[in-house]
């Protein structure tokens, strides 16, 4: 789908709006955040069988919990910021300053309508923070739907349940690290093919330029 | 003076009026959840300052801005959004925004922010 050419020019592109968002998130939780080197694929949904593999870390067995946003109109997909459901606890308490104070995190039960609040900002910021720079180098303007917060549980048998009505999926995985806590995260996005293909024409057009 | 503080995010919200209480206790904070609330609570407290972010249900913070200007081309109104798209701070610029912050607000923008509403109330 990407030639080794292509795929460094999107990769260098996504490392520069990944920094940024991780800035972002380290504002909001006050800690440190350290960032593995995405890794970043163009697939297509056919050929997803072995995305459950590669990203074994999120989509084992469990509750997941997805916050996503459309953007379109010239350039439209869905972008995913995905935690596992413990995990998520432990990043709304660290933005907001709080302690476990002896819950379980992984009691999604525990779950209430602030926390649902927080990872909704969370994924406002980070998700705009990415989609809104490809706005930018594309020089299109996007519109985007309000976030949506899902609790997922994945099972043995389905372990893509995101990707199911995507063309294609632009997947940065990279995990987040707070002082404290060992929070990982995913995010996807998921293009249309139109949009597949102009982002390659403007990754072309850099590379003759 | 009063500042009213709209977005659908609580945490949000309650981020900005604890950074009010702190850095501008003068400031009488009110608040509203979306664009259509907010305008019907700014025809009614006609406060000195808006600040709202963009990405909200029922009526957008571009929505609101409009309604705001039409209703009082003299009316201060800030935008605080995560997006970060050029075309969109350019967007509310023309429409007559005072400024445009991105989220999330830290301690050097808030003061920045605080300090431009000061300012712009003594001009």
């Amino acid at each position: 789908m990407l030639n080794s050419m292509q795929k460094d020019v999107l990769t260098e592109m996504i490392n520069v709006y990944i920094g940024k968002a991780a800035s972002l998130l380290s504002e909001m939780v006050n800690q440190r955040i350290l960032l593995t080197v995405p890794e970043i694929d163009l697939i297509s949904v056919s050929s997803a069988d072995q995305f459950s593999n590669r990203f074994s870390p999120i989509f084992t067995p469990g509750h997941i919990i997805s916050s996503s946003m459309r953007f379109g109109e010239s350039f439209d997909g869905k972008a995913y910021l995905v935690f596992p459901a413990e995990q998520a606890k432990l990043l709304v308490n660290a933005c907001l300053g709080e302690d476990l104070d002896g819950q379980d995190p992984e009691d999604i039960s525990g779950f209430i309508d602030t926390d649902f609040d927080v990872l909704k900002e969370i994924s406002n910021v980070i998700l705009n923070a990415i989609i809104g720079e490809f706005s930018n180098f594309l020089g299109t303007k996007l519109e985007y739907s309000l976030p949506e917060i899902e609790v997922i549980y994945v099972s043995e048998s389905e372990q893509k349940p995101l990707l199911k009505d995507s063309t294609y999926i632009l997947i940065l995985y990279t995990s987040f690290l707070l002082a404290e806590t060992k929070v990982k995260g995913v995010i996807m996005i998921a293009l249309s093919m139109n949009s597949v293909t102009w982002l390659i024409e403007n990754i072309n057009a850099l590379l003759e330029a | 003076m009063k500042i009213l503080i709209v977005d659908d995010s609580r945490f949000q919200k309650n981020y900005l009026v604890k950074m009010f209480q702190i850095y501008f206790p003068e400031g009488e904070i009110l608040t509203a959840d979306n664009g259509i609330e907010a305008f019907e609570i700014f025809k009614k407290e006609r406060p000195a300052f808006v600040l709202t972010d963009l990405l909200m249900p029922e009526r957008s913070g571009q929505d609101l801005l409009r309604l705001i200007k039409e209703y009082d081309s003299q009316s201060n109104v800030i935008v605080i959004t995560a997006d970060v798209q050029k075309s969109t701070r350019e967007e509310v610029h023309q429409m007559g925004a005072l400024a445009f912050f991105n989220k999330p607000l830290n301690n050097e923008n808030i003061l920045e922010l605080i300090n431009l509403i000061k300012e712009t109330a003594h001009a």
